[in-house]
């Protein structure tokens, strides 16, 4: 007798493959360097076996990213700048994503593919791009100039120019998800709102604000997780060691030298901080769903 | 310092970031395994982080040759060759290289080697009296800006091949260098993990 729910359930066999080479192994790579020891030459010694672990190492990233440490510079500035960088993507991403899923109309192709249009180009020479408009002499000056507020060193270690810079990076990545969201909400619930006496902003505010929450969260999450790491934006569009990110620490010294131990045991830091953030994700989309079940 | 904030830039490169620093506080052995000279060099660069919100780059010929950095800590090689990179009609005159006068200065030099066992070690000495063949020298000069360790590649060589504008001359290495200056040579593996980790102190400021 065939066993159909075996037959589909082997479909996520390459999923998992794919998840063991490329996530599982690799992290417990990184777990290895972080618990490992350093040989008489300073160079990492990988220690595979979890029983050998060295936590020094672990410990010394864990203390060093709390007030106070090497690395607190580092870490207080990733969490402000994705922080801000997550508001102004939703302060300028959700009305887009609102306008695109709600009153485009059959425009609604032609605004998703400007939207997705910068997709085309690499992030790198965007950010590239970036740096042309900022210069000193770059139009944005001229702009500033012209409307008489004056010349600004946007290039010159400006955390502001970080946050606009990543927020112009990653923006898309929240439009898409919280447009999916606002498309597909049942407009028979705007209907029952509106037709129990609330005005629009009322129906908006109770309404379709708390039914696309999952998707701002699902947004939040996809732009929050590449921006802890991020490194490349802030070295390209500032370069000063003021508005280092966690990214840049880790890439500093994960690069070479003896230091790669300290490396990966930073990146645990950094993914136990993106562990506590995913779980509640998940318990904030588990708990929407059982409302919406109810 | 508020006008100069931002416009200066150091190597991002340990040794020759810290060895400035080490200049600095006047301990010219710019090799030291001695922590707390290596800490007192990291000191001298946090104080310029602070004073003139330092700046770390390695295309320092691109940033000066912009105008975003006015003053930056350069490697000789990419100062010979800024000329290419400066604005249309910006004159190479616009750029000088300082290098201090009685030569004391940093000195760093990469190096090649042929490894002991290595498969072909004829066909890579052939490759070194390549390189160190006067007219490719003055060719590759052509091309990177930067000079082999050959007695005739002086300062008025380069001028005359019109590889070096006049006002850039500072920039080529002159053989009493290697006399007077402080070279840059192998630290010893204790020294490597203070430098490293002095380093990645300074970048995380």
């Amino acid at each position: 007798m065939r066993n159909d729910g075996a037959i589909w359930r082997n479909f996520a066999i390459p999923g998992v493959v794919w998840l063991i080479l490329f996530v599982v192994i690799p992290a417990y790579a990184v777990l290895a360097v972080a618990m490992g020891q350093i040989n008489s030459l300073l160079q990492p010694v990988p220690q595979w076996n979890p029983i050998d672990w060295n936590v020094g190492f672990v410990k010394e990233a864990f203390t060093s990213v709390v007030p106070g440490g090497t690395y607190w510079p580092a870490t207080r500035n990733t969490i402000t700048y994705v922080a801000s960088t997550v508001v102004l993507c939703f302060a300028i991403g959700y009305p887009v994503a609102y306008y695109v899923a709600r009153h485009a109309g059959r425009r609604k192709g032609l605004l998703l593919l400007l939207i997705f249009l910068p997709f085309w180009v690499s992030y790198l020479m965007r950010m590239l791009a970036w740096i042309g408009l900022l210069a000193p002499d770059g139009y944005v000056n001229q702009v500033l100039g012209w409307i008489g507020i004056g010349h600004t060193e946007w290039l010159s270690g400006n955390p502001y120019s970080v946050i606009a810079a990543l927020t112009y990076g990653y923006i898309p990545y929240f439009i898409l998800p919280v447009y999916a969201g606002l498309d597909r909400l049942d407009q028979r619930l705007l209907e029952a709102s509106r037709d129990l006496g609330a005005n629009p902003i009322r129906s908006f505010l109770r309404v379709t604000l708390p039914l696309s929450w999952p998707s701002i969260l699902a947004g939040s999450v996809l732009i929050v997780l590449p921006m802890f790491g991020d490194y490349y934006t802030n070295d390209l569009i500032s370069g000063s060691p003021h508005t280092n990110m966690l990214g840049n620490s880790v890439n500093l010294l994960v690069q070479g030298g003896s230091q790669k131990n300290l490396g990966a045991a930073l990146v645990l830091v950094l993914m136990t901080i993106l562990a506590i953030g995913m779980l509640y994700y998940l318990w904030e989309t588990k708990r929407q769903q059982e409302k919406l079940a109810a | 310092m508020g006008e100069i904030s931002g416009k200066v830039a150091m190597l991002d490169d340990q040794r020759e970031g810290l060895a400035f620093g080490l200049l600095r506080n006047g301990i010219t052995d710019v090799n030291t395994g001695k922590k707390d000279q290596v800490e007192g060099a990291k000191g001298a660069i946090q104080e310029l982080i602070d004073k003139v919100n330092l700046r770390f780059y390695t295309n320092d010929y691109q940033h000066i040759a912009d105008g975003s950095i006015w003053l930056h800590q350069a490697w000789g090689g990419d100062m010979t060759a800024i000329g290419y990179y400066l604005p249309k009609g910006t004159p190479v005159t616009a750029v000088s290289y300082w290098w201090p006068q009685d030569g004391r200065g940093l000195m760093g030099n990469d190096t090649m080697a042929v490894l002991n066992g290595a498969p072909h070690p004829v066909l890579a000495h052939l490759f070194l009296d390549h390189v160190l063949d006067t007219e490719e020298a003055f060719l590759n000069m052509e091309f990177t800006g930067y000079q082999q360790p050959l007695t005739e590649m002086t300062p008025e060589a380069v001028v005359e091949e019109e590889l070096v504008p006049e006002n850039l001359l500072s920039a080529i290495v002159r053989q009493d260098q290697f006399e007077k200056g402080f070279l840059q040579g192998p630290l010893s593996a204790e020294g490597m993990g203070i430098w490293e980790t002095a380093w990645s102190e300074i970048k995380a400021t």
